[in-house]
C-alpha cells in the first residue's frame, strides 16, 4: 500500500455503514482512548486478550476490513516493537538463558517484553478502529467539541483538507516524472541523478505546500477571518440511545475485566499474573 | 439613477518586491451591473480584485466602496468584505475546510452571527447553488463545477452586494459552465452586482453589459459590450481575439461585404443572411455545416426563417433590456 492507496483505502473504510460509523464521534474517541487508558494500566496479559477480543467484535460489527486493520496494525508495530524487543535483556530477574559476551534472557523481562506488547497491540487495534471509523474530519470535531483550542483544531482542519490535495499532487507529478520514464530504482541511471530528481519532488512539493498555504490565507481573509473568528461546528448530531449502549457495554466489560483481573485472573498462570 | 457601488480614483499597486501591477486605473462599477474585466494572462486582473474588498491595499490613488473610500481598519475590512464577496479562480484556494458544511459556514461564522443564523444561511447558500444534501461530503470527493458551486455558496452565505468572480468558467466543462452563468444569472436578477475576470470571450459577450479590458496594469479599453468587440485593435492590444462571429463578421466587413459587427452566432448569420443574400447564405450553412439552421431553413422556407431571425433578434433585445 503506498501513501496515497492507503489514504484512499482508509476513507473507503470510514465512508461505510454501520452502528459504529454513525456514533457520535466523541463518544468513539473517549471510549477507544479509555481503553488505551485502562490497556496502560493494567497489568495482566489476560485482560489485555479480553480487551483485544472485544476490539476485534467491535471491528466485525463495524464492518471494517479485518485484513486491512491488521495489516495496519502490523505495519505500525515495528515502532514500539523496537523498544520491546530489548526488554528480556535487560530487565532484572531470573535468567533462564546465557549467551556469549554477558547476554542473557531473564524470565521478568519476557514476561515484561509480553505485556508491553499485548498493550502495544490493544492500543493500536484502538487506534485503526478509531480511524477506520471515524472520517479524519469527524475527530478533529469531535476535540474541537471536547474543548480543543481554536487554533490547533483550524490547524488540524486545514492538515486534513489538504492532506488529500497533496497526495494528488504528488501523485501528478509522479505520473509526469514517469511519463518521461522516471525510475527511482532504475539500476542503469546514476544514483545520484536519481537522488536528486527526488530531491526536486520534495521540494517542488514545500513550495507548491507554501504558496498554497498563502492563497489560502487570502481566501480565508477576504471571508473575513481574525483572530477573534469562531468555527463551526455540527450541532445536529445528538447523544442517543446507541451512544448509551455503546458506552454501557464498554464501561460494564472494563468492570467485570477489573473484578476478574483482581478476584480471578491471577489464579489463572502466567496470562493472569501481575506484571510489574 | 443606480449609484455606484464600487469606484477607483488614479489608482495603482506596487508589490513589495518592487513590481509594478496596476497603474492609473479609474473604473466606475455601478449597482445591479454586470460587469467583466478581460485580460490576458498576467494582465493583473486579479491582483485588482484582490483591492475590491481590501486584501491589496493601493499604492497610490483611491478605490471607493459605496461610496466611502475604504479603510483598512479591522472593523471596516470586515464591513467591506462582507459587503464584496470574492470567488477565486481555483476553488482548492477557497475551499480549506474538510467538510462542504464547515465550509460554506467557515463566512458567516466570521461575521460573528449566532449559530442559527449560520445554519439558516449555509441551508439557504447551499439550495441556491444546487448542492443541498452533500453538506457532510469532502470537497475532495466533489467534481470541478461542484467545487465552484460550493465556492459560490461560501460566498452566498454572507449575504454580500457585490460578487466578484476570478475566471468563473476556467476549467470547467460546458455542462459546468451553463450551472454557474445560470447562478449568476439569478443572481444579478436579484440585484446584485457581478464582476467577472476571464479571457472567455464568448462568455463575457453573452454575460455582461460593461467590459473593462486590462493590459499591463492598464485599462486601455471600456464601455458596452459592442463598443469592446467592435474595437479589434484594443482586444488585439490587450492579447486578446473577438468572439468567433464577430471575427467571421469583420473578415466579411474587409472582404467589402456591407455587414455590421455582430457578437452573438444567432446575431451573425442574420447579418450574414441579409449582406449575402438567402442563396450565399445557405451555401454558407452548409459551409459551416450547422444542421440547427439549415434544417430551419428547409422546413420554414426562406421567408418564414428570415421572419423567425427578426423575432429571435427582438426577444434578444428584450431580455437584454429587462
Amino acid at each position: 500500500m503506498n501513501g496515497v492507496g492507503s489514504v484512499r483505502e482508509l476513507e473507503k473504510e470510514t465512508d461505510k455503514e454501520s452502528p459504529l460509523h454513525s456514533m457520535d464521534g466523541r463518544i468513539k474517541l473517549i471510549l477507544l482512548v479509555f481503553i488505551v487508558v485502562y490497556a496502560v494500566f493494567s497489568t495482566q496479559i489476560m485482560v489485555m486478550i479480553f480487551l483485544e477480543i472485544y476490539l476485534i467484535f467491535l471491528i466485525y460489527i463495524s464492518h471494517v476490513s479485518f485484513k486491512n486493520s491488521f495489516t495496519r496494525v502490523l505495519l505500525l508495530l515495528p515502532f514500539g516493537g523496537f523498544i520491546i524487543a530489548f526488554q528480556p535483556f535487560i530487565h532484572p530477574g531470573n535468567i533462564i538463558w546465557s549467551g556469549y559476551f554477558g547476554i542473557h534472557i531473564t524470565d521478568a523481562g519476557l514476561m515484561w517484553a509480553a505485556l508491553l506488547m499485548s498493550r502495544l497491540i490493544v492500543a493500536l487495534t484502538s487506534i485503526v478502529l478509531l480511524s477506520s471509523i471515524s472520517p479524519m474530519q469527524e475527530v478533529v470535531q469531535s476535540f474541537r467539541k471536547l474543548g480543543m483550542p481554536r487554533e490547533i483544531s483550524m490547524i488540524l482542519s486545514l492538515m486534513i483538507r489538504f492532506l488529500f490535495m497533496f497526495f494528488d499532487e504528488l501523485h501528478r507529478i509522479m505520473h509526469a516524472q514517469k511519463a518521461r520514464c522516471f525510475d527511482a530504482f532504475n539500476k542503469k541511471i546514476p544514483y545520484k541523478w536519481r537522488m536528486k530528481q527526488l530531491g526536486y519532488t520534495v521540494a517542488m512539493m514545500f513550495l507548491r505546500a507554501y504558496e498554497q498555504g498563502e492563497t489560502v490565507y487570502l481566501s480565508m481573509a477576504s471571508r473575513g477571518f481574525s483572530d477573534e473568528s469562531r468555527l463551526y461546528h455540527d450541532r445536529q448530531r445528538k447523544i442517543g440511545s446507541r451512544e448509551y449502549i455503546f458506552i454501557g457495554i464498554t464501561l460494564l466489560l472494563v468492570a467485570c475485566l477489573q473484578i476478574l483481573a483482581t478476584f480471578l485472573f491471577h489464579q489463572w498462570g502466567w496470562l493472569g499474573m501481575y506484571i510489574l | 439613477m443606480a449609484k455606484t457601488i464600487i469606484q477607483t480614483e488614479n489608482m495603482s499597486f506596487t508589490y513589495p518586491d518592487g513590481t509594478p501591477a496596476l497603474h492609473d486605473i479609474n473604473i466606475e462599477i455601478k449597482e445591479g451591473e454586470r460587469v467583466a474585466v478581460i485580460g490576458s494572462n498576467g494582465a493583473g486582473k486579479s491582483t485588482l480584485f484582490a483591492h475590491f474588498n481590501g486584501i491589496n491595499k493601493p499604492t497610490s490613488g483611491l478605490i471607493k466602496i459605496d461610496g466611502k473610500p475604504a479603510v483598512y481598519e479591522k472593523k471596516e475590512l470586515l464591513e467591506i468584505r462582507q459587503k464584496v464577496g470574492i470567488v477565486f479562480q481555483n476553488p482548492d484556494d477557497q475551499l480549506f475546510a474538510p467538510t462542504v458544511v464547515e465550509d460554506v459556514a467557515f463566512g458567516p461564522m466570521n461575521l460573528g452571527l449566532s449559530d442559527d443564523e449560520v445554519d439558516e444561511r449555509v441551508e439557504e447558500a447551499l439550495e441556491m447553488v444546487g448542492m443541498s444534501g452533500l453538506e457532510k461530503k469532502a470537497p475532495h470527493h466533489l467534481s470541478g463545477g461542484q467545487k465552484k458551486r460550493v465556492a459560490i455558496a461560501g460566498i452566498l452565505a454572507m449575504r454580500p452586494e457585490i460578487m466578484v468572480l476570478d475566471e468563473p468558467t476556467t476549467g470547467l466543462d460546458p455542462e459546468g459552465v451553463r450551472q454557474v452563468m445560470e447562478i449568476l444569472y439569478i443572481l444579478n436578477r436579484k440585484d446584485m452586482s457581478i464582476i467577472v475576470a476571464s479571457h472567455d470571450v464568448e462568455m463575457v459577450t453573452e454575460f455582461a453589459d460593461k467590459i473593462f479590458v486590462l493590459h499591463d496594469g492598464e485599462i486601455i479599453g471600456q464601455g458596452t459590450t459592442e463598443e469592446i468587440f467592435n474595437d479589434c485593435e484594443t482586444l488585439y492590444k490587450a492579447h486578446l481575439r473577438p468572439p468567433k462571429s464577430a471575427e467571421l463578421l469583420h473578415l466579411l466587413k474587409n472582404g467589402g461585404f456591407p455587414v455590421n459587427i455582430k457578437l452573438t452566432v444567432g446575431e451573425a448569420y442574420h447579418e450574414i443572411l441579409h449582406a449575402l443574400g438567402s442563396h450565399a447564405y445557405h451555401n454558407l450553412l452548409h459551409l459551416v455545416k450547422d444542421d440547427l439552421h439549415h434544417k430551419l431553413l428547409h422546413s420554414l422556407g426562406e421567408d418564414k426563417y428570415h421572419e423567425l431571425l427578426h423575432l429571435l433578434e427582438e426577444n434578444q433585445r428584450d431580455i437584454t433590456s429587462s
